[in-house]
């Protein structure tokens, strides 16, 4: 099978639509924290980067925190 | 009456429902959101042209408790990762990821990654789970990808860098394995591969170091997005387009050239054409199909043909060469049970295929004398199926039966092998439609239909 990967062109880093203030991608999976942080280093070296501050956010406890956890579904930027 | 989908549950914004034959996606609110924001991309549009993304139509009403609905076209034969071949599972998994990095080219992502939502439909991968897109929010990451490597990657490294067949594994763990057991499953020499540092041996590490921690939003508040994400994909689409199984000559792969094989083959074909011009049937399953020549000719006269086998190696011929016969990789001695939540979440093979006509060529004497099944068994196995059959019976003077007992003492052997017993036991469920001696002398054909 052919490789299509870039057939839609460059990927949209800020989404095509604005939904601010709606809900998080939903995860009905238990995704597992280990391979979230992989994904950025996974990413190349932009990503060992974001993978470092967001390690380092947790040994620091100095983050901005979306709460995935909250009845309203919006994120709650918390900073300790 | 709607008829829920066992296995779809899973997802609170969307989940199937059957309408008679009608195949129809229900939608909370914010599914219905997630499919307005798919079906106006390009995207969208391009892959369901392509058929690599099954057609969606919105009803017009939606029934009570849900927001939107759409219709699908209903899947022909639903098969499952554990009956498919090695590259069907790679084919399945190079689609999952272009369609995740199409999507994400148009703000929208797959929000799991399971082989669960692709089918194949005349011999092609088809994504069939419309609800598992949703709009890509900046700052995520793939929610997917721990269940990718789990039920794409690790089966396929499985087979192509350890030569241990996945479907066993999938079967018994619908999961797939973990990294840390895929970790303990890699010889050394493959661990130290780049790939398998990154995938298995850091994924294993980092899920038992971080496992509970709150990382989803610090990802985001760090500066992650998108371009990441298709970074890995991209990486992970080259891994597995490099993946190869070079499968062993197996003892099926070469049967075409036994030399019953050819010399019975336009008999069997024209007795089989005879029975599918009775039968008209819609759907028929070929039982030992190996090489799949006999499925491709109730193909060929329209039906849905499914080509059963438990030899990797001769159905991924199959499924490599293009054909458009459904193919399932399943051992008829221990076929694919029921199995999932409450045991309904994926039923077993056989309620699946629903045969109308099933063909049992080849197939009768190695249940009876490799399998050990007695002949009173395997009749009553075929009128389980309540359809008619065409068989070939192999007596027990056979070359063939005689290489299969050549370490067997009579006294191992069940009753009823000879040809006046086993039509015995056939006429006592069945009716004998049709009969052909073949020019062996020790086979014989038949049409059979179970009484009324």
């Amino acid at each position: 099978m052919t490789a299509r990967l870039d057939e839609y062109g460059p990927v949209a880093v800020e989404p095509a639509h604005p939904w601010e203030g709606q809900s998080m991608i939903f995860g009905y999976l238990d995704v597992g924290s280990g391979s979230l942080i992989l994904q950025a280093i996974l990413g190349g070296a932009a990503g060992i980067l974001v993978a470092f501050k967001a390690w380092k956010s947790r040994i620091t406890g100095k983050q901005a925190v979306m709460d995935t956890t909250a009845e309203s579904d919006e994120h709650v930027i918390a900073e300790p | 009456m709607l008829e829920a989908d066992p296995g779809s549950f899973r997802d609170p914004a969307s989940h199937v429902v059957f309408d008679g034959d009608r195949v129809l996606r229900l939608l909370d609110e914010r599914g219905a959101r997630a499919w307005e924001s798919l079906s106006k991309t390009r995207f969208f549009n391009h892959e369901t042209q392509s058929e690599r993304l099954i057609r969606a139509e919105p009803l017009a009403e939606a029934p009570d408790g849900a927001s939107a609905a759409l219709e699908h076209p209903r899947v022909p034969f639903i098969s499952y990762p554990w009956e498919w071949t090695f590259s069907m599972l790679k084919d399945a998994a190079l689609l999952h990821l272009e369609l995740l990095a199409g999507s994400l080219a148009e703000g929208i992502t797959i929000k799991d990654a399971t082989p669960f939502n692709i089918q194949f439909i005349e011999g092609k991968p088809v994504f069939i789970d419309v609800g598992s897109f949703e709009e890509y929010r900046r700052g995520e990451p793939w929610i997917g990808y721990r269940q990718f490597t789990r039920q794409f990657l690790f089966p396929l490294l499985l087979r192509a860098w350890v030569g241990v067949p996945f479907q066993p594994w999938l079967r018994g763990a619908m999961d797939g394995p973990t990294a840390a057991e895929m970790r303990r499953l890699l010889p050394l020499g493959k661990r130290l591969r780049p790939a398998a540092l990154l995938h298995v041996t850091l994924q294993a590490r980092m899920e038992e170091r971080l496992s509970g921690t709150a990382v989803r939003g610090r990802l985001g508040a760090a500066g992650f997005d998108a371009r990441l994400i298709l970074a890995n994909v991209d990486r992970l689409h080259r891994l597995i387009e490099g993946v190869d199984w070079d499968p062993d000559v197996s003892g099926w792969s070469e049967y075409r050239s036994c030399g019953h094989v050819g010399r019975d083959r336009e008999d069997k074909a024209g007795f089989l054409e005879a029975a599918l011009e009775r039968h008209r049937p819609e759907r028929v399953l070929d039982l030992g199909a190996n090489d799949a020549y006999f499925s491709d000719i109730a193909r060929q006269r329209g039906a849905l043909a499914v080509a059963i086998d438990g030899d990797e190696t001769v159905l991924d011929s199959v499924y490599r060469s293009g054909s458009a016969v459904s193919v399932a990789l399943t051992d008829l001695t221990d076929p694919s049970p029921a199995q999932g939540w409450a045991g309904a979440e994926r039923p077993g093979l056989v309620a699946r295929a629903r045969p109308d006509l099933v063909i049992a060529y080849g197939l009768i004497h190695h249940l009876i004398y490799t399998s050990s099944v007695p002949p009173s068994a395997v009749v009553h196995w075929l009128a389980s199926f309540q359809c008619p059959l065409v068989v070939e019976f192999v007596g027990p003077d056979d070359e063939m039966v005689g290489k299969l007992t050549a370490n067997k003492l009579h006294s191992e052997l069940h009753p009823g092998r000879d040809e006046a017993s086993f039509k015995d036991l056939v006429s006592q469920r069945f009716e004998v439609i049709a009969e052909r001696s073949l020019e062996s002398g020790t086979r014989v054909l038949w049409q059979i239909r179970p009484r009324r």
